[in-house]
């Protein structure tokens, strides 16, 4: 009945920071960053590819509580840099990580889309032109299954989605 | 800047081994395990759909009482390759529900006949052609069955469906399930194995094991290995094809590092003194 509304996991309310900022007294170049209604999703990948840089002495994360949709990670640089650089370096490499992704599972359904692969061709036909979705042909794409999700509760009631 | 931080230069490497119309298998390899699992997470939860949201009922003298008929139509998979197209509703300027936002779908049907009559998904009209119910062969094109309806029954609704991302409520999840799998042999011992007389009677390897190669049992512990190799079988419930999906989920979780991006490029509050400038030297 208290139960914050499921939204709130997603959407920043108004006038909150989507970051902010908290420095430890204790140690140097430390800072704290509350990410705001983020979860372990961003969390980990921006922790591991925060380890992965030698500047970085100390990169951790923790969801205080699960129903306050924040998370806040802890990152101690050398004093060759700061936190605030090592976050944006983490942040860019990590986009261009999904970028190459995506490109090399873009490659991989042109190749499937090839004509030697007779067998997935006809299912791997959308390949062409897919990166808009607005401009899929929707008369060749058929859809399927329609398997009910399983009993879940009601509207409001509480959805566990298993990660 | 000292190297080790950037990306391998050749980069995440996928390979598809099975692709039809509802599920893709693939192999993620040559990235890391955090990596792998945010697209998994990503898939299940933070791809937006399109689902029924709110329902009217102007009629409804079925047996099923309104809120478990609501509850049904939520659930009914929606086409939603257009849903970049559509606004979340709260985001959207208007007050309550408009086309921008929003599908509506109509379903009216009056039993006249003896015999039971069979409502299916198919059945609901929508305003807009490219969000419909999802039908397959396999069910000759009727969809789900919504509800049966004897002699002098009728049902007249009138349904709103909206954006929306799994994490609000699973009925706008594209995925029906997601397999998951690294380091089928163990070898790197995340798993700690129940068993009664032996490991390997008991837990038989699965299919992706004949992609690598057990380790030497007798070898000494590599305790600095990390998995690199990711077997992703990714089922969707047909409201989006399954390589829009992962197409889809690359796409959310590279907005999501935009936005964060961005808010640290905001001036941060001066109390916090963001540049460190007086922050002792490091030692």
């Amino acid at each position: 009945m208290n139960a914050p509304e499921r939204f709130e996991m997603f959407t920043l309310p108004e006038g909150v920071r989507k970051i902010s900022i908290v420095k430890d007294p204790k140690m140097a170049n430390c800072l704290q960053f509350n990410i705001q209604r983020e979860d372990h999703t961003i969390a980990n990948i921006l922790r591991y590819q925060l380890l992965k840089n030698p500047l970085v002495l100390f990169a951790a994360y923790r969801s205080p509580h699960p129903l306050e949709y924040f998370i806040e990670l802890k990152v101690q640089t050398t004093g060759k840099t700061t936190p605030i650089e090592v976050m944006r370096e983490s942040i860019q490499s990590l986009m261009i990580e999904y970028g190459n992704i995506r490109s090399a599972f873009d490659a991989e359904i042109y190749r499937l889309d090839a004509p030697s692969n007779e067998d997935t061709r006809r299912t791997a036909r959308a390949a062409t032109g897919y990166g808009g979705f607005g401009s899929m042909d929707t008369q060749s794409a058929s859809f399927g299954s329609g398997g009910d999700m399983g009993g879940r509760g009601g509207r409001t009631d509480d959805v566990d989605i298993d990660f | 800047m000292a190297g080790g931080h950037v990306n391998d230069p050749n980069g995440p490497r996928i390979r598809i081994r099975h692709l039809d119309e509802n599920t893709i298998d693939f192999v993620l390899s040559n990235t890391h395990l955090s990596v792998a699992n945010s697209l998994r997470r990503t898939m299940i939860a933070e791809v937006p759909t399109m689902a029924i949201d709110l329902v009217e009922f102007h009629d409804n003298t079925s047996m099923l009482v309104d809120e478990f008929l609501a509850h049904r139509l939520g659930m009914v998979p929606l086409t939603s390759h257009t849903v970049d197209e559509f606004k979340l509703t709260r985001d959207c300027t208007c007050t309550d529900y408009c086309k921008e936002c929003s599908v509506e779908f109509n379903l009216h049907v009056k039993c006249t006949e003896e015999g039971t009559r069979t409502v299916y998904s198919s059945e609901l009209i929508s305003t807009n052609k490219d969000v419909v119910p999802v039908t397959e062969e396999g069910d000759g094109g009727k969809g789900i069955i919504l509800l049966k309806l004897r002699k002098g029954q009728e049902i007249n609704i009138h349904c709103i469906a909206k954006k929306g991302v799994a994490k609000e409520h699973a009925k706008w999840s594209p995925c029906a399930a997601v397999g998951f799998e690294y380091d089928p042999h163990n070898n790197l011992r995340h798993l700690d194995y129940w068993f009664e007389k032996s490991v390997k009677n008991e837990w038989p390897l699965s299919k992706n094991a004949e992609e690598e190669i057990e380790n030497d049992p007798d070898a000494p512990f590599d305790f600095k290995a990390e998995p690199t190799t990711f077997y992703f079988n990714v089922e969707t419930v047909g409201s989006l094809k399954p390589q829009n999906l992962v197409y889809m989920a690359t796409r959310v979780l590279q907005e999501k590092l935009g936005g964060l991006q961005l808010a640290l490029d905001e001036d941060q509050n001066p109390e916090s003194n963001a540049n460190m400038d007086d922050a002792e030297p490091w030692v």
